[in-house]
């Protein structure tokens, strides 16, 4: 059964100029012990996804519809005190920004003792054990020291690892790392990588990967998710989804990625043309006819559904050729 | 720190050479006479010469500057002109009233104001905060006398629940000197209810959109630690700025509040000094003040490091 179902979610915000789409009937599942990558875009409804999942989007421009089923709990129904005992508890979250995703004026120990005070009751040096432990276990040298300092005293890699202690202190069955290397220089976001992975095979955690960077995804995701506009495009393993695109907007994804080695000085990164669709008005067919090489008149007027073409592997793409499955 | 504290104490000197400077010149060049209001109705040309003379103000303004300054530092602030009472001894008599009504003052306003700041900035947007802010703008457009009036009229003249006018020393029991000073403090800290909040407000509207705040949410915390753990110690700096800087308009009020309550302190000197043309009474509270403010801003100055780790001297 898996951990996490959504099943048709809708997140639309109010503005001043219209109902934006942000997330418009999206579908996945998380499985228990798995690392699920969402991939797209900036602006295509990744992070506001996962602020969904924790219901963490401000309630008053916010409208959400479909289920987020949680161990069979539907998240969208609980009230918000019930939501408070899921968040930090049973769901974690770590964010892109480290720099300033943690509160100034308080210690590391204070940050990371307080997620346990929230949700546990035990004592001060229970606490204190366990934020050390937790410091320890995402590689902080001398925790007893660092549990005394600020934020400011620390790097940005640092202060992720904090955020990741923090996240995991009460043993949640999932955690959402929202961009959470983005604001990282390649080396340590290599670190931060091999300690997401890690603690993955520890402690069996599912992971929610948000990201824009393949890189990242082929490093430590074992299913990926291809969004585009508010929409899922794609899904599939993540060896299938690499090798094996099908949609051609995970193609085009792909194919900007830059290699090293490849081509040559002269080679340049393929772009994908056009932009991304204004969420505030309805599209009629598929969402990346737009900006689509084989767009024909039947995308523009229909939508494509998303479909099993082949093992696994889910695309919503008139064009895309089933392969490998039975008739 | 100490380095710190020693430099910044420095740095108040010239400050405070300066205000003594424009304190003395204001009122050396400020019309009106003192000689002739000394000496009375009915003196003789002669007589006016010998108590201008006697009083020195026949020297020239850098002598007449340069001996006050002088006796300024040996603690000699002057003999007032009109009681022939030594100006500290003046002060003395009148400090209590003036520090009471200040630190009450200063008590009510913040504890007020902390809270209607922390309601008005969670509630952003609504009718509520629209209402405290509505109050706030008011507060701060009232002048004190008329609010003092108003307070008075209502509070004192027709309910009768507290004096119209006057001081008990807090020597006679705290509830007596609470309630002389209820009206006055209050009257006195409506603007800086107002100002507080509305500075605090601003403060805690910003903190509240910041990435930490969203990270507390998404560990579960509820609005009243995400408040008061997280966004009230982030405010602290501004506010207790703003405290310090407000106590200037502290000062400024009390000289009028002391003036409608009839409350025996500086304020009531000042302004008395000020009708009489008592110049050494006026250059000694004027400096006090000065003195006062500084002393205040120094403080806020140091404590903050107590809540905000990344200042450090």
């Amino acid at each position: 059964m898996a951990l996490l179902e959504i099943e048709n979610l809708q997140t639309h915000f109010r503005t001043s100029d219209g109902i934006n789409r942000a997330v418009d009937g999206l579908s996945l599942e998380v499985r228990p012990s798995e690392t699920l990558a969402i991939v797209g875009e900036s602006g295509c409804g990744k992070s506001v996804t996962s602020m969904s999942i924790l219901r963490l989007l401000p309630e008053n421009i916010t409208k959400t519809a479909g289920s987020i089923r949680f161990h069979g709990r539907d998240l969208l129904k609980l009230t918000e005190s019930e939501m408070r005992g899921i968040r930090g508890n049973e769901i974690s979250m770590i964010f892109q920004e480290p720099m300033t995703s943690l509160n100034p004026v308080l210690t590391i120990g204070r940050q990371i003792r307080e997620t346990i005070a929230l949700h546990r009751t035990v004592s001060r040096a229970e606490m204190d054990g366990r934020a050390k432990d937790m410091l320890a276990l995402v590689g902080i040298p001398d925790p007893a020291r660092r549990l005394q300092e600020y934020p400011h005293q620390l790097s940005g890699g640092m202060r992720q690892r904090v955020m990741i202690a923090i996240a995991l202190a009460c043993d949640p069955k999932l955690l959402i790392a929202d961009e959470p290397t983005t604001a990282l220089d390649v080396t340590i976001q290599a670190q931060v990588l091999e300690l997401l992975a890690d603690i993955q095979a520890k402690s069996k955690t599912s992971i929610i990967l948000i990201t824009h960077d393949l890189g990242v995804v082929a490093e430590i995701a074992h299913r990926v998710v291809v969004m585009y506009a508010g929409r899922k495009v794609e899904e599939a393993s993540v060896e299938d989804l690499l090798t094996r695109p099908r949609h051609p907007y995970t193609v085009g994804l792909l194919g900007a990625v830059p290699k090293i080695g490849v081509g040559g000085d002269k080679m340049r990164l393929v772009e994908i043309p056009g932009l991304v669709p204004n969420l505030k008005q309805r599209i009629a067919g598929c969402v990346f006819a737009n900006r689509c090489p084989k767009a024909r008149d039947l995308c523009l007027e229909f939508a494509p559904a998303l479909e099993q073409k082949a093992p696994a592997h889910v695309v919503a793409c008139h064009f895309a050729e089933k392969e490998g499955l039975a008739a | 720190m100490l380095k710190f504290a020693v430099r910044r104490v420095l740095s108040t000197i010239p400050v405070m050479a300066l205000v003594a400077f424009l304190v003395f010149s204001l009122l050396y060049f400020a019309p009106g006479d003192p000689a002739l209001l000394f000496a009375g109705d009915s003196a003789t040309p002669q007589q006016i010469e010998e108590v201008r003379r006697n009083l020195g103000l026949d020297q020239s303004f850098w002598v007449r500057f340069g001996s006050w300054l002088w006796a300024v530092l040996h603690g000699e602030l002057g003999v007032s002109m009109i009681s022939n009472v030594p100006v500290a001894t003046l002060i003395r008599q009148r400090i209590e009233p003036t520090l009471s009504l200040m630190a009450l003052t200063l008590v009510w306003a913040v504890t007020a104001a902390v809270p209607l700041a922390l309601i008005s900035a969670w509630k952003q947007g609504t009718a509520i905060d629209r209402g405290i802010m509505g109050f706030g703008v008011f507060g701060f457009s009232v002048p004190i006398f008329v609010l003092a009036y108003c307070l008075s009229y209502v509070f004192a003249v027709e309910l009768r629940w507290f004096p119209i006018q006057g001081y008990v020393p807090i020597s006679r029991g705290v509830g007596p000197w609470l309630n002389s000073l209820a009206l006055p403090a209050f009257a006195l800290g409506t603007s800086y209810v107002a100002l507080i909040s509305r500075i605090g407000r601003a403060a805690l509207i910003e903190i509240l959109q910041q990435d930490y705040i969203r990270t507390a949410r998404a560990k579960g915390a509820a609005p009243k630690e995400i408040l008061f753990d997280h966004a009230l110690k982030n405010a602290a700096v501004p506010i207790v700025t703003v405290i310090g800087i407000g106590v200037g308009l502290l000062i400024g009020g009390a000289v009028v509040t002391e003036s409608v309550f009839a409350l025996p302190g500086i304020g009531r000197l000042t302004a008395d000094a000020i009708l009489r043309r008592d110049y050494p009474v006026i250059q000694g509270v004027v400096l006090l003040f000065s003195f006062t403010y500084m002393l205040v801003n120094l403080a806020v100055d140091l404590i903050y490091p107590l809540f905000d780790p990344r200042i450090r001297y």
